[in-house]
């Protein structure tokens, strides 16, 4: 919980230490830490290769929604 | 005639990517739709308001954006209440220590790199999917909108402790999920 808490706000000082001691000997954790930034990083691209096609037929609606509002 | 053609050239630009957007966000191809209809229809409305600080692309999408988010709204003030039970409960021991099944290894890859393949973001795309529906959402507001856990938690309503609780979770069960789907295929 605390490596994805310090993704977003700064750790107690406390705290800092815990984790840091913990990653140090906690094979599993240190692994998800770097899996979970790795995560973080592709996340954002999700769309990227996302084929979404607008049809015509929505474009069209589309266009006939805009020309209804004046 | 020419504000015709402009509405008509900016929907045939942007309506697809617009879309493809929305609809990894949303999981619902009508709903998706929907926003991106809402967004142009915004943009028309307000059209006299856009004063090129910013490129047309950028000003939808982030017209789009807010459409989002309040889709998001409005879906949390719906009162579906229900328990999501624990899927990542076989993760940990009584201890609360990762088991020697599920704990993560290495995977021995670049984790600074951003992958580039198609067939990597498909598998993402079917993780996220898998996760329980408020995990989807938290996950989606959080690593695609960039919304802080503050403004997550009044979006949907939620306190502080079930936001992290339902992050945590929605990353155990992502990293799980891509272990065996990509990793080690």
């Amino acid at each position: 919980m605390l490596i994805l808490k310090k993704e977003e706000c700064k750790l107690s000082g406390w705290n800092r230490l815990q984790l840091y001691l913990h990653l140090l000997y906690c094979s599993f954790c240190k692994a998800f830490n770097k899996q979970n930034f790795w995560i973080n990083l592709q996340a954002p691209h999700i769309h990227k290769y996302k084929v979404s096609i607008a049809t015509d037929e929505f474009k069209a609606r589309i266009l006939e929604s805009i020309e209804s509002q004046d | 005639m020419a504000a015709d053609l402009l509405a008509n050239k900016c929907i045939n630009e942007y309506a697809g990517i617009l879309l493809s957007y929305t609809a990894s966000r949303v999981n619902d191809t009508g709903i998706a739709e929907d926003i991106v209809q809402e967004t142009f229809i915004s943009a028309w409305k307000n059209r006299e308001g856009f004063k090129g600080e910013a490129s047309e692309k950028n000003w939808l999408f982030s017209i789009c954006k807010n459409k989002i988010i309040d889709h998001y709204r409005k879906k949390a003030r719906t009162p579906v209440q229900y328990a999501e039970a624990d899927t990542t409960a076989d993760f940990f021991d009584k201890n609360e220590h990762w088991t020697k099944e599920n704990g993560p290894k290495e995977w021995g890859i670049d984790y600074n790199q951003t992958i580039e393949k198609k067939e990597f973001y498909s598998i993402l795309e079917f993780c996220k999917q898998k996760l329980q529906e408020l995990q989807q959402k938290v996950f989606v507001l959080k690593y695609l909108e960039e919304l802080d856990s503050d403004e997550i938690c009044k979006l949907l309503d939620i306190s502080s402790s079930n936001y992290w609780v339902l992050i945590h979770r929605a990353k155990l069960q992502l990293r799980s999920c891509l272990d065996k789907k990509w990793i080690n295929i």
